[in-house]
């Protein structure tokens, strides 16, 4: 273990999640336009608008707060498992596409990485009270997971968002894209727990 | 003494008139055209007379008058959409959220001339052009119906509230006005001048002529008020003509002038709507900062912008907090545990 980490530095670096983030900047100073997701255009056969999508942003400060939670969360799960991490992103990523394109049809257009790092935020609030050593980490996570999700909920069950900063004119907030987002990381964390338990 | 006046008269440039103004005056006392009425004798004895005395005058004036320019006359035929829909003193309304249900049905116009007494676009030729640009349109895929509007529905400065009631009339959701801005110049060049000192009248064509046409067509959605998209076509012909045969030459450039400028309008509107269907994608008319656009089909489904339709997957500060807050805890979690394995 300690010749591999000789042999390579960076080994727990969380590359994925910088990459991620890395990759919604540069997004970000491209076309946001053709990378955005679109119904019609995902109609048309343009469907990594699917996964683009939650790479661009409305607002920098919108990508300030998404790419700011998703690089803080997700460094820290990475650090604790790539795993997990790795398949937070990727059960992410998948449902809100899912949730986009046939839950919510009245959706047309969409911008925003708020679906991974919502997943992201789960998984390591999970991590943190499932395993953390320190009983106030474990009650700490496990109330900031339950302060969540009873936000998300409320939205969802209100049809508007809550707390929600400054949008751009004729943009909505949408927490199923959230809730999507905690499924998935709450998913990442149960079949982590599942290989743990076989090995 | 007829035969001489015409043909004297724009040399001396009676009155400060330019040469067409004196030749519109000689035709209009048959001199020259050949088509008033006038007995052979005379026009023998017109020959007779007149002939060698110009001639002799054209090798001394000839020269002189090559290097003048001649002058030039034009004919404007003109509509404005903007006009039409802002007359002086309205109020612009402003654009609101535009939401159109698939397939569209759509009527296209001319904006009305601003003085109808002067303006010699026939209505069967504006019917004819708009039914070019109908049948262009009609079996595009969005779109239910595209209807010809006749003139006599458009009023001068109706405005939106005109609109309305043509929308209600004809049963449409967007319209397109198509302007028009035709310009004929005619212009007596260096010919014209030695067709009036040396040569017959049926001889020599002397009259160059330009038509410039310019039609614009902008499509509005009625109810919100918002302009959608337009585009333009153009077309520049020259020809010449005898003066006798002017107006009819005038005519026929100004038909075909609509004509071609038509058919560039409608290419050009075709790539118009394909880059508002793409636009339609980002959800605003125009870009960030126009109204929002919404583009139901027929169930009342989104498929395309729109308020509601346009999301963000926002986190807001709360979520920052808790996710500050969260990495905080794990931070000192693990610490705790380094802390008590030391």
């Amino acid at each position: 273990m300690e010749k591999a980490q000789a042999r390579w530095p960076l080994r727990g670096f969380p590359w994925l999640t910088v990459v991620v983030v890395g990759a919604s900047i540069a997004a970000e100073a491209g076309p946001a336009e053709r990378l955005q997701y679109s119904r019609l255009a995902v109609s048309d056969g343009e469907i990594w608008r699917l996964l683009t999508g939650q790479l661009v942003h409305w607002t920098p400060r919108m990508a300030a707060t998404d790419l700011g939670v998703l690089l803080v969360c997700g460094a820290w799960v990475e650090r604790k498992s790539r795993f997990l991490a790795a398949a937070t992103l990727g059960a992410a990523a998948a449902l809100v596409a899912i949730a986009l394109h046939f839950v919510s049809p009245d959706v047309a257009v969409y911008r925003g990485s708020s679906g991974i790092a919502s997943g992201m935020f789960a998984a390591a609030a999970l991590t943190l009270a499932f395993e953390a050593p320190s009983r106030l980490a474990r009650v700490g996570a496990a109330l900031l997971l339950l302060l969540l999700g009873v936000k998300i909920a409320a939205e969802v069950w209100a049809g508007t968002p809550l707390f929600a900063g400054p949008m751009p004119s004729g943009a909505l907030v949408y927490p199923a894209g959230h809730a999507a987002g905690v499924l998935a990381g709450a998913l990442a964390f149960c079949v982590r727990l599942g290989t743990k338990a076989d090995s | 003494m007829v035969v001489l006046r015409g043909r004297f008269d724009p040399l001396r440039g009676e009155a400060g008139q330019c040469p067409q103004t004196a030749r519109r005056r000689s035709r209009r006392f048959g001199s020259c055209d050949g088509d008033g009425p006038r007995g052979s004798e005379e026009v023998a004895m017109s020959r007779r007379v007149s002939l060698p005395a110009v001639v002799a005058l054209a090798l001394i004036v000839g020269p002189v008058l090559a290097l003048s320019t001649g002058c030039s006359t034009h004919k404007q035929l003109r509509s404005n959409a903007l006009e039409f829909l802002y007359p002086k003193g309205a109020a612009a309304e402003p654009a609101q959220e535009v939401r159109l249900q698939l397939p569209v049905r759509v009527g296209v116009a001319f904006a009305p001339p601003g003085a109808t007494w002067q303006d010699t676009f026939s209505e069967v030729q504006k019917r004819a052009l708009l039914g070019k640009i109908a049948e262009a349109f009609r079996l595009r895929e969005g779109i239910a119906s595209v209807d010809a509007i006749p003139s006599s529905h458009v009023t001068p400065g109706g405005g939106f509230e005109n609109l309305d009631r043509i929308r209600s009339a004809f049963g449409i959701d967007l319209i397109a006005l198509v302007s028009y801005d035709q310009i004929q110049f005619s212009e007596s060049g260096r010919s014209s001048i030695w067709y009036w000192t040396i040569v017959g009248a049926y001889l020599v064509k002397g009259e160059k002529n330009q038509t410039r046409t310019v039609m614009d067509a902008v499509v509005y959605d009625i109810p919100s008020r918002s302009m959608l998209f337009n585009a333009s076509g153009q077309s520049t012909g020259a020809g010449s003509s005898t003066p006798v045969d002017m107006d009819k030459t005038l005519r026929a450039e100004q038909e075909r002038g609509f004509d071609a400028a038509t058919a560039d309008l409608i290419q050009n509107l075709d790539v118009a709507l394909a880059a508002f269907q793409e636009q339609a994608k980002t959800g605003t008319v125009r870009g960030q900062g126009t109204p929002a656009l919404a583009i139901v089909d027929e169930q009342g489904r989104v498929v395309s912008g729109g308020a509601g339709g346009v999301s963000a997957g926002a986190l807001g500060p709360l979520e920052a907090l808790a996710g500050t807050a969260l990495a905080a805890l794990g931070a000192m979690g693990w610490r705790r545990r380094k802390l008590a394995g030391r």
